[in-house]
C-alpha cells in the first residue's frame, strides 16, 4: 500500500520536473547559451590544433554575425535595407584606436564613446530612411560607406586605410591580452563568445517585444500600424540605430580579438554584401540563422577550401552562387532546415505508425 | 434613448486632382447606434472612413468627435496615430494583418496604445514590461474568447481562412477598447453563416459592449437587419439618411443603385 503511494508520488515529481525542463528546453536563452557552450568548446579545441590561425577564422565568424544581426533587424524585421553596415564596424575599430592613442582613453571607455557616435550614425541615417525606400535607401547607404571608406583611405589620422595595431586590450586596468599569445588568444576569444551570447539575447528580447512587433507591423502593414497608434518615424530611427550599434559592437569585438583596425578595404562593400548575404543565407528573421549564414560564407571558405588549389580567391563566387539558390530554392534560409527536419520527423513518424496499423489489419 | 452624436461630418469635401471623391457631404453618427453607410462602388465610402481617421488630412469641412469626456474634438488637429488614442478604431476593406506574426501578436498591435515601457525595457526584460505583456496577453486572448478563436491564438495569419482573418482585424480593433468602431465591409467574403455569427458579434459589441458602430458594407440584408439608420451616398454626394426601412424605399437610392426609369 505505501510502496504504491511512493510510487505515485515520485511519478508526480518527476512528471513535474520533466515539464520543468521541457519549458527550459523551449526557452531560446537556453539555445544561445548552448550554442555558446559549443563554441567554447569549439575554441579551445581548435586553438591546440595544428593550424593556430582556425581561432582567427572563427573568430571572424563570431563578429560577422554579430554585424549580421543587426543588419537583420533591419532587413528581416523593418522591411529597411543598410549598404553601409561593414563601414560602420570600420568607424569603430579606427574610432577605438584614435580615442586610444592621442586621447589615452581606457578600452573600455573607449569602446562605450565608439557605440554612443555609432548610434549617432545611425540616427543620422535613419534620418535618410524616413525620406526613402527599398532602392533608393540602398543606394543612399551605399553611398554613405563609401564616403566612409574614402575617407580613411585619404585621411592621415585614419592611417590612409591601413590596419594598425591598437595595442594589447586590457580591461578595467587588470591583466594585459595579447593576441601574439596563443593563452591570452583562447581568453579573447572567450570573451567574444560572451559578448555573441549577449547580442543574441538582446536581439531575441527586442523582437519578441512590443517594440519588435511594432517594427513588424510598419514594414508589413503601414496603414494597420499607423491606424494602433504606431509611430513610424520613431520606430525606423530606433531601428537603424540599434543595427548600427550592433555593427558598432561587432568592431569592438574585432577590437578586442584583433587588436587592429583593419584596413579600409576589409569594411567595404564586398563586407557590407557579405553581411548582406550572411542574413539572406542564413535566414531572414531567424537569430541563430545568423551565426549559421556566416559560419558558410566566412567559416567554411576559411576552414575547408582554403587547401584547394583551385578554389583560391573564388570565395565570393561561393557567396553569389549560395545566394542565387537559397533566394530561389529556400527563401526560408539556412535556419529553416530545422523546421524541414522536424517535418519529415513527424511525417515518417506518421507513415510508420500508418505501416504498423496497416500490419495489424 | 438619447441621441446624442458621438461623430459628425460637416460639407465633408475631398478631391484628388479633378476626381471628386467626397462632396460636401454632412451627416452625424449617434451613440450607442449601428450606423451604415451606403453606395454603389466608387461612392467615396472608405474615402470618408479614411478622412474620420485621418489617413487623409487635406480634406474641407470638418469631423468633430465627442470623447467620453463630453469635449468635442477636431479631428483634423490629431495626427494619424493619436486617433486610436480617442478610442476611435478601425478595420480595413482589403485585410491588413501581419501575415508572419501570430494571431495573438497580432492582436497585441493593436494594444500598442497602453504600452508605456520603452525599448531599454524591452532590451532587458524589465519585470514592469514582462508585468504588462501578461496583462495584455489575457486581455487579448479574452476578446479572442469572444470571437470565438482563441484555440488559434498561436497560429501564424498566413493562409489562414478569410474569415478568421476578419475576426483577427476585429480583435485588434477591439483590444484598443474603442467608443466608436469602425469596420470597412467587415462581411465581405464571407459566406452566410459566417455573416450571420458576425451581425451577432456587432449586435452583441453594441448592446453588451455599448460600443458605436460606423460600418460599409455592401450585403444589404446584413445591413438593412442590423443598422439603426443608414447613411446613403452616391458619387461623393449626400443622398439620404434615414431607418433602413425608409430608405430601402427612398426614391434616390433606389435610382442611384438601380438606374433611372426612362
Amino acid at each position: 500500500m505505501e510502496k504504491s503511494k511512493f510510487l505515485t508520488k515520485t511519478k508526480t515529481v518527476l512528471t513535474k520536473v520533466l515539464h520543468v525542463l521541457s519549458k527550459i528546453k523551449s526557452m531560446p536563452q537556453v539555445h544561445f547559451i548552448l550554442v555558446g557552450v559549443f563554441l567554447l568548446y569549439v575554441g579551445r579545441n581548435i586553438a591546440n590544433g595544428p593550424t593556430p590561425p582556425s581561432l582567427n577564422f572563427m573568430a571572424e565568424v563570431l563578429i560577422f554575425t554579430v554585424a549580421a544581426l543587426g543588419l537583420n533587424l533591419l532587413l528581416g524585421y523593418s522591411g529597411l535595407v543598410s549598404l553601409s553596415t561593414a563601414a560602420f564596424i570600420g568607424v569603430t575599430t579606427n574610432g577605438i584606436n584614435i580615442l586610444i592613442k592621442t586621447f589615452e582613453f581606457s578600452f573600455i571607455s573607449a569602446a562605450l564613446t565608439m557605440l554612443i557616435i555609432s548610434a549617432l550614425f545611425g540616427l543620422i541615417i535613419g534620418v535618410l530612411s524616413l525620406q526613402m525606400e527599398g532602392i533608393y535607401l540602398a543606394i543612399a547607404t551605399l553611398f554613405v560607406g563609401y564616403i566612409i571608406i574614402q575617407l580613411f583611405t585619404a585621411a592621415a589620422i585614419f592611417n590612409n586605410g591601413n590596419s594598425v595595431r591598437i595595442g594589447a586590450v586590457n580591461f578595467f586596468g587588470e591583466k594585459v591580452y595579447n593576441t601574439l599569445l596563443i593563452a591570452d588568444r583562447i581568453v579573447l576569444y572567450n570573451i567574444v563568445v560572451v559578448c555573441l551570447i549577449i547580442a543574441f539575447i538582446i536581439t531575441y528580447n527586442i523582437v519578441s517585444s512590443p517594440s519588435g512587433r511594432a517594427l513588424m507591423a510598419i514594414s508589413r502593414s503601414l496603414h494597420a500600424a499607423e491606424a494602433m497608434g504606431i509611430r513610424v518615424k520613431k520606430y525606423r530611427l530606433m531601428a537603424f540605430v540599434i543595427a548600427t550599434m550592433f555593427a558598432s559592437f561587432a568592431g569592438i569585438l574585432h577590437s578586442i580579438y584583433f587588436q587592429t583596425t583593419g584596413t579600409a578595404d576589409k569594411w567595404g562593400l564586398n563586407a557590407s554584401l557579405i553581411i548582406l548575404a550572411i542574413v539572406v543565407i542564413g535566414g531572414m528573421k531567424s537569430i541563430l540563422g545568423m551565426f549559421l549564414g556566416s559560419f558558410i560564407i566566412i567559416g567554411i571558405p576559411a576552414f575547408y577550401l582554403r587547401e584547394i588549389e583551385w578554389f583560391k580567391g573564388m570565395d565570393y563566387l561561393l557567396t553569389g552562387v549560395l545566394l542565387v539558390l537559397v533566394v530561389i530554392f529556400y527563401p526560408y534560409g539556412s535556419a529553416h532546415i530545422v523546421y524541414d527536419i522536424k517535418k519529415l520527423y513527424y511525417k515518417l513518424k506518421i507513415k510508420i505508425k500508418q505501416r504498423l496499423v496497416k500490419k495489424n489489419d | 434613448m438619447t441621441s446624442t452624436p458621438i461623430l459628425e461630418i460637416k460639407n465633408l469635401s475631398l478631391h484628388f486632382g479633378g476626381l471628386k471623391a467626397v462632396d460636401d457631404l454632412s451627416f452625424s453618427v449617434n451613440e450607442g447606434e449601428i450606423v451604415a453607410l451606403i453606395g454603389p462602388n466608387g461612392a467615396g465610402k472608405t474615402t470618408v472612413f479614411n478622412c474620420v481617421t485621418q489617413f487623409y488630412d487635406h480634406y474641407k469641412g470638418d469631423i468633430i468627435y465627442h470623447d467620453s469626456d463630453g469635449n468635442q474634438v477636431d479631428l483634423r488637429k490629431l495626427s494619424v496615430t493619436k486617433i486610436v488614442h480617442k478610442n476611435i478604431a478601425r478595420t480595413f476593406q482589403n485585410i491588413e494583418l501581419i501575415p508572419d506574426l501570430s494571431i495573438i501578436d497580432n492582436v497585441l498591435i493593436g494594444a500598442h496604445k497602453y504600452i508605456k515601457t520603452s525599448i531599454f525595457e524591452h532590451i532587458i526584460k524589465s519585470p514592469r514590461m514582462i508585468k504588462q505583456e501578461k496583462e495584455l496577453l489575457k486581455k487579448a486572448v479574452e476578446i479572442l474568447d469572444f470571437l470565438k478563436i482563441s484555440h488559434l491564438k498561436d497560429a501564424f495569419a498566413f493562409g489562414l481562412p478569410y474569415g478568421i482573418l476578419k475576426k483577427i482585424e476585429l480583435a485588434r480593433a477591439l483590444i484598443t477598447n474603442p467608443r466608436l468602431l469602425i469596420l470597412d465591409e467587415p462581411a465581405a467574403g464571407l459566406n452566410e453563416q459566417e455573416t450571420e455569427e458576425l451581425s451577432n458579434i456587432i449586435r452583441r459589441l453594441k448592446t453588451e459592449r455599448k460600443i458605436t458602430i460606423l460600418l460599409i458594407e455592401h450585403d444589404m440584408s446584413f445591413v438593412m437587419s442590423m443598422s439603426d439608420h443608414v447613411c446613403a451616398i452616391s458619387f461623393g454626394k449626400f443622398l439620404a439618411y434615414d431607418k433602413p426601412g425608409i430608405i430601402k424605399k427612398h426614391p434616390l437610392v433606389q435610382e442611384a443603385y438601380l438606374g433611372k426609369d426612362e
